[in-house]
């Protein structure tokens, strides 16, 4: 298909470009930090970031991305805020099963890079759309806000 | 490793160790980068935050050492039609791009000789000619050689189109899965013998079916056996006490539903599997809660299977799951991953389910019907009978379903002594999705009923909540509806106490009657006693000390987000001073040593039985059981436990001994229980403190204890076996012990007296429970009907918090998981239900973030009685109280009392109106 950028690096892809991106990350580039929950953007285990942005790559296709930067959780911990989300879930020890745990560490570092210092509402804006089975919400919120202000 | 054969084949069961091992440090970027052990926190928290290679379904073929490189994919086809006759399928259907390399149907499995293991009975693929059994029933499993011909037949599937149905049939008639009545008559005083009781009289069934295959609980005369007869007539005058027109007694008659539901763990069901042909190995990866019965399982699958269909060896693998709550328990899943290999031989195959395939295949909660009756003394307020009818939906498979109606039916009286108690309970098939485990399971259903029947109770004597359940909550000591007392501490009054005097409580009228405009406010109280164990559980365990310290330890507990590795590496730690270097979990292959053998079945085998298979000084009731959460501190870490003492007392106490210069003839030498640790040294008082370090390597010098394994078996009791060490008699609550001597290897030390629990303990139901009581405080709009949690409280006693960080974890998510069980979760049966196959997470709500009162969630763990109480299983107990408690705030909030769930928003508003 082509070529993409993922935490720095360049891979040339050969799934079709309508594969999802989610796909290419897990089964073609073996990142697989990266995880399918429900293939229909609902649950947030698949975030990942374009050019910073948070977005689910169940349903982003490869042929969409071009050569904006792609960062998945293998490499966000390269950037500053995203090491700090990292140290906070950590910190708090925010993980259960952990299986969501990137997704939502995704959805967090993308929350804190636009906003260093959200409120609760912004929290919950930012993270709607990121299921915990486990249940880690409270520590997840906290983790953002440590995070925030370490 | 050889750890048992079944069917003549080897089986091994072991971790991820290389594949894992390399991705964990690979990853490891955080505080404490570079380093293996975090100074504080989850053992596995840096690779979970980072992305490593954990779980089942990140691994492929090419990240396993020896595997073939490429990976095929197979999928497992299911019906969406339980009515109508199965009669085959249309490959062209799928066209040129999408064609299977291998089709596997029931004709397959029957020439092949595969046979379907006694948990999972029935066909494991619908045969053409027959109507399924259930919706969701496999039908063919199709093999592809490439990800994209998978992915291009995947979609196709779920149009629903390619299997092919004839006649309507209506559903497969299949009998009852099992029904059994629990009936106790308590003696005149609390003392007193009772006058009948599961425990004294065995637990009893209906002989007699009606025509619909239903029980006929009436006390019929029998042809042969008078137990039932005798237990059915005590129940049926309890009834008649019930039904009784007495002023002095309030009844109540009422009816619950609760809903089915799904695990929906968030990592699909997933293995990987290769079969060798040449050696004649089949390789497996799995991610379950029960890796050594999915090995058995399998191996019994393919035990009888024709050349080239059974394999000479096992070798499975475990990973760490994406959340199980109990879901992960006893699956078939892990066979059709196995037959996906051998069909495919030479080939590394990766069966996955996707959501939808998830919830059509995956086990679901029980959904119940029940009728519950209560009798109280107006003037005491104490309850006086208890009577329930209990109807369970099995769905297509038995599976969990009979240990399920047991488990709801004896935790039907919750955390009340009630004198009269009598409950039926029949689990039946139906063609709906297979329910089995799930967190809580039986009690979270019968205990809802229970608390808002009891909250109506209160309300009608009328009495305070609290302090209704107060004059009826079960003291120690006191019996359980089977007739035992619980062997644990119950700690009602504490609970109830604590509840009473919460500002949400006392500052209730107050709130209510600050509601804004437009809304309404209500309170809701509940309590719950939750059972953990199964009456068969088993521990196994290694620790071992190097000479400059270090500690590794290994368990069979799987991780499943309930921080098992943490739990091990703390309650070793109460030992042995340090927090290990390395845990390692779902581990069955290290134990060698042990050389453990087994036979029987530890829920059925007779006293006699048992006492002559114990002459074995290898035998054990059983050898590795399930995970599960709510057991993990209790039975996970007991082998481990052991073990540390072991280490401490026979190689690391003997070496401080030496360092200090205390001779064997001091009396100091025989103060071990006086010598305590902070941090990593070891202090006594009057004497240098010593770092782990210098002990560890004086111990190795002197040739002392360094490693021990052990097997641990609790039947509501654990084994309890006597060891030789050192010339010492060694009591320990373990039935099997292997040690190590400085860096020597381990040797199996044959008990010289072992005392398993009595095999009459199965009729005990539970021994071993957890309280818990929560409230909240509800807001809800009356336009709308949306409800919001402005408040919550969670009281919660579980012994010896092993690792606090984890227990708190436990209970934020108990809650949020109740919240979504009360509130939000539900699926229809049958054909609009999951089974239909095109259920997902658009459809299927759970509990997000904004569900819940972040900020205004209240947890309280009871610090334990004594520094030595064990720890308790509280995985589940957190969740339960909080489903009734949101029914009884919504009663308060609404004046509705609403009598199944989920309780919507268009409900309340309705309610409302």
């Amino acid at each position: 298909m082509g070529t993409i950028s993922v935490n720095g690096e360049t891979y040339e892809v050969v799934a079709a470009s309508d594969t999802p991106l989610l796909w290419v990350l897990r089964d073609e580039l073996g990142l697989t930090g990266t995880k399918f929950g429900c293939g229909i953007a609902q649950c947030g285990v698949c975030t990942v970031h374009v050019d910073g942005v948070a977005v689910r790559s169940c349903q982003m296709l490869v042929g969409m991305v071009g050569q904006r930067a792609i960062t998945t959780i293998e490499g966000v911990g390269d950037t500053p805020v995203g090491a700090r989300v990292q140290k906070a879930w950590l910190d708090l020890e925010v993980v259960q099963c952990g299986y969501c745990q990137p997704g939502q560490i995704m959805a967090a570092t993308a929350l804190l890079a636009a906003n260093p210092d959200p409120d609760d509402g912004a929290i919950d804006a930012a993270m709607a759309g990121n299921l915990c089975r486990c249940g880690t919400y409270v520590r997840i919120r906290e983790g953002i806000k440590h995070a925030a202000r370490p | 490793m050889k750890l048992a054969a079944v069917s003549g084949i080897t089986l091994g069961v072991s971790r991820l160790a290389l594949a894992e091992t390399s991705a964990f440090l690979a990853h490891e970027t955080l505080p404490g980068r570079g380093v293996f052990k975090p100074t504080v926190g989850r053992v596995d928290g840096v690779a979970k935050v980072t992305g490593a290679k954990l779980y089942a379904s990140d691994f492929r073929a090419s990240d396993l050492p020896g595997w073939p490189a490429n990976t095929s994919h197979a999928l497992l086809v299911r019906v969406a039609d339980a009515t109508h006759v199965y009669a085959g399928f249309d490959l062209t259907r799928l066209g040129k791009n999408a064609q299977p390399s291998v089709v596997v149907t029931a004709e397959d499995l029957a020439r092949i000789g595969a046979r379907a293991p006694e948990f999972y009975a029935g066909d494991l693929f619908c045969p053409v000619g027959k109507t399924p059994s259930y919706l969701g029933q496999p039908a063919a499993l199709l093999i592809f050689e490439t990800f994209d011909a998978f992915d291009r037949a995947r979609l196709v599937f779920r149009d629903g189109d390619f299997l092919k149905f004839g006649a309507e049939t209506g559903p497969v008639a299949v009998p009852n899965y099992g029904a059994f009545r629990f009936t106790r008559v308590a003696g005149a005083t609390p003392d007193a013998p009772d006058i009948y009781s599961p425990l004294q009289e065995g637990w009893i069934s209906p002989g007699l079916l009606e025509s619909s295959g239903r029980p006929i609980w009436k006390p019929l005369p029998v042809a042969k056996g008078g137990e039932y007869v005798k237990g059915a007539t005590y129940g049926e005058a309890i009834r008649a006490q019930l039904a009784g027109d007495n002023p002095a007694v309030l009844t109540l008659d009422r009816q619950f539903e609760t809903q089915s539901v799904d695990p929906m763990f968030l990592e699909p069901e997933c293995g990987l599997a290769w079969y060798d042909p040449d050696a004649a190995n089949l390789e497996i990866v799995l991610g379950v809660q029960s890796p050594f019965e999915a090995t058995e399982a399998i191996a019994f699958l393919l035990g009888e299977a024709q050349a080239g269909f059974k394999p000479q060896n096992i070798d499975a693998q475990f990973a760490y799951i994406g959340g199980g709550f109990g879901g992960r328990d006893h699956t078939p899943f892990p066979l059709y991953v196995a037959l996906a290999a051998m069909f495919y031989p030479g080939h590394a195959v990766r069966l996955a389910h996707d959501r939808p395939q998830q919830f059509q295949g995956g086990v679901k909660r029980h959904a119940f019907k029940m009728r519950s009756q209560i009798g109280v003394d107006r003037a005491s307020g104490k309850i006086t009978a208890f009577a329930a009818d209990h109807v369970l939906d099995g769905g297509g498979q038995m599976n969990y379903s009979i240990s399920v109606a047991v488990v709801a039916a004896t935790g039907a009286i919750g955390v009340y002594d009630i004198p009269k108690v009598d409950v039926t309970t029949v689990a039946v098939h139906s063609r709906g999705v297979t329910a089995g485990s799930m967190r809580g399971y039986g009690t979270l259903q019968t205990m809802t009923a229970l608390e808002v029947l009891v909250d109506e109770a209160a309300a009608a004597l009328p009495l305070d909540p609290i302090e209704f359940r107060r004059r009826n909550a079960l003291r120690p000591g006191g019996r359980t509806m089977t007739g035992n007392p619980y062997s644990v501490s119950v700690r009602t009054k504490e609970i109830l106490d604590k509840l009473d005097k919460h500002p949400i409580w006392q500052k209730r009228a107050d709130e209510k009657a600050r509601a804004k405009p437009g809304f309404v406010i209500g309170v809701g109280v509940a309590c719950a006693a939750k059972d953990y164990g199964t009456g068969a559980d088993c521990s196994l365990g290694s620790v071992e000390i190097d000479a400059e310290g270090r500690i590794s330890i290994h368990g069979d507990a799987v991780e499943m987000g309930n921080g098992i590795g943490t739990a091990l590496a703390n309650r070793a730690a109460l030992s042995i001073g340090g927090i290990a270097d390395e845990v390692t979990v779902a581990q069955v292959d290290v134990f060698d040593a042990l050389e453990l053998m087994t036979s029987g079945d530890a829920y059925t085998i007779t006293q006699a039985a048992q006492d002559e298979a114990a002459k074995n000084p290898r035998w054990v009731p059983a050898i590795s059981s399930a995970t599960s959460a709510s057991i993990g501190a209790h039975v996970g870490t007991q082998a481990v436990a052991e073990a540390a003492r072991i280490i401490f007392r026979f190689g690391l106490w003997p070496a401080a001994l030496s360092l200090w210069g205390i001779a064997s003839t001091d009396p100091r030498s025989k103060q071990a229980d006086e010598a305590y640790w902070q941090g990593e040294t070891l202090i006594m008082t009057g004497l240098s403190p010593l770092p782990l370090s210098a002990i560890a390597a004086k111990a190795h010098a002197q040739k002392g204890v360094t490693g021990a394994m052990a097997h641990a078996f609790s039947r509501w009791a654990w084994s309890q076996g006597v060891f030789n060490i050192a010339g010492e008699d060694w009591p320990a609550d373990i039935d099997a012990l292997a040690v190590r001597h400085g860096g020597d290897r381990f040797v199996r030390l044959d008990r010289k007296a072992v005392a398993f629990p009595p095999t009459d303990y199965n009729r005990i139901g539970t021994a071993f429970s957890s309280l818990c009581g929560t409230l909240v405080r509800v807001e809800i709009e009356r336009a709308t009907g949306a409800l919001r949690i402005a408040k919550a409280y969670s009281v919660l006693e579980c012994g010896k918090v092993l690792v606090p960080e984890v227990v708190l974890g436990q209970a934020q998510g108990g809650f949020a998981m109740g919240v979504g069980y009360a509130l939000l979760e539900t699926l229809p049966p049958f054909e609009d239900g999951p089974g239909n196959g095109q259920w997902n997470l658009g459809q299927y709500l759970v509990a997000r973030g904004s569900d819940l009162p972040l900020h205004d969630l209240e947890i309280e763990i009871l610090s334990p009685l004594a520094s030595n109480e064990p720890p308790k299983g509280m995985a589940e107990v957190v969740m339960i109280p909080v489903v009734p408690a949101l029914l009884n705030a919504i009663f308060d909030a609404t004046g509705r009392r609403f009598q199944s769930l989920p309780v919507t928003p268009e409900m309340l508003k309705r309610a409302l109106a």
